[in-house]
């Protein structure tokens, strides 16, 4: 698929120090950010207390047979462009420069959850913001914010392998 | 004088066989004979050894691409602190070989670069962990059973992923090594690799400890 991970390089690992958010029952974060040639993969984590109970989070897009998804998850590229999660799976834009937010796995348990997510395709020049929503955890929207340098340097420091032959 | 015919034949004798331990004398007490199986000594898998929960992680930015060759690459990127022990996720590839070769790696594959080496027939990676105090764990031999000593290093293989092309594996080490290098040797005869080397600077580890964020005091684990 178009969109998928590229499987023919190591991607570049960028790193954020502060979580998204945190109340006194739960908290958000993001990490495992791995920059790929195509676009972005990063996880999103969740963990809350015990005694909440919030019932299943969600934070993938898939939304059968599991709940609905609990997260919402907005990519700003500096042009302008947008991709949320709550596009359909798999519902791709034909566009390949329309940014399309892809979640491959989610897990959830009693008292944690994430997501892994691929954003393609890779930001215009510009900083990148991640703006997300998690109403379950009662957690209202915050924005992460990904600096042009260093999205840069991280693409620089993409180790192609080969050149696939299919 | 019976003609065959006269009489129908006898009954065919049947004779069933039974291999049974001897009878007590004491029927009562030998209702209760048959032994039981020993109790089996399942060890709950200890809770030290999980990831723990309700903490936020922190991520060491060291990557190590352990092997690269023409068709095959395997790396880690980041390890991420938890107050217990240190997370890393190995990645494997295969190129993609069309036609497959008779050498390629496509036919040998998939790479297996978790620790469990069934239902896999390409057996498994092999890892060896060696900290600056020269302690060493392995994800082979007979270090597969969870020691007794929580303080003595344990490499648990989690949850792993394989498909033609990509593989990885989660790997959870407790406790946390010292802080300082740390000596990364992998092997995979199956696929021709050989011992190879790689150390990365794992002294950010003291800090990057005092950075975790602790949530809240629940005895939780996730695997």
């Amino acid at each position: 698929m178009p969109r998928d991970l590229p499987l023919n390089e190591i991607p570049s690992l960028l790193t954020v120090t502060t979580p998204l958010a945190v109340n006194a029952a739960a908290a958000i974060w993001i990490d495992n950010i791995l920059v790929y040639s195509t676009g972005i993969a990063f996880t999103v984590n969740a963990e809350f207390r015990q005694e909440f109970e919030p019932g299943t989070v969600n934070l993938g897009t898939y939304a059968q047979p599991h709940p609905a998804p609990s997260l919402q998850l907005t990519a700003s590229y500096s042009d302008g462009r947008k991709a949320t999660n709550t596009t359909d799976f798999r519902a791709e834009p034909a566009d390949p420069n329309e940014p399309f937010l892809l979640s491959p796995n989610s897990t959830s348990g009693p008292h944690s959850a994430s997501a892994t997510y691929y954003l393609t395709p890779f930001p215009a020049p510009g900083a990148l913001r991640l703006a997300l929503t998690c109403p379950i955890l009662d957690i209202d929207e915050t924005t992460l914010t990904f600096d042009e340098v260093d999205l840069q340097q991280a693409h620089h420091n993409i180790t192609p392998l080969w050149q696939e032959n299919s | 004088m019976n003609r065959p015919g006269d009489s129908p034949p006898p009954a065919d004798r049947r004779i069933n066989f039974a291999f049974t331990r001897d009878v007590a004398s004491n029927p009562a007490a030998s209702s209760g004979a048959i032994p039981l199986p020993p109790a089996r000594t399942f060890r709950r898998y200890p809770p030290e050894r999980m990831r723990p929960g309700q903490q936020i992680p922190v991520t060491i930015a060291q990557s190590a691409t352990l092997f690269a060759g023409d068709d095959m690459a395997i790396w880690i990127n980041g390890f991420t602190v938890y107050d217990t022990g240190l997370a890393f996720r190995i990645e494997g590839r295969i190129r993609n070989s069309t036609p497959s070769t008779q050498d390629s790696a496509t036919l040998l594959g998939p790479l297996n670069v978790g620790r469990m080496t069934r239902p896999h027939s390409n057996e498994s990676i092999q890892l060896t962990l060696t900290f600056q105090d020269g302690t060493t764990v392995s994800s082979v031999g007979s270090n597969q059973l969870v020691p007794d000593d929580p303080t003595a290093p344990w490499l648990d293989g989690g949850g792993a992923s394989s498909s033609r092309l990509a593989s990885h594996a989660d790997y959870f080490l407790t406790p946390l090594p010292p802080a300082g290098p740390l000596l990364i040797e992998i092997a995979y005869p199956h696929f021709g690799i050989p011992a190879t080397r790689t150390t990365i600077d794992l002294s950010e580890l003291s800090s990057a400890s005092d950075n975790i964020i602790r949530l809240w005091h629940n005895n939780t684990q996730k695997r």
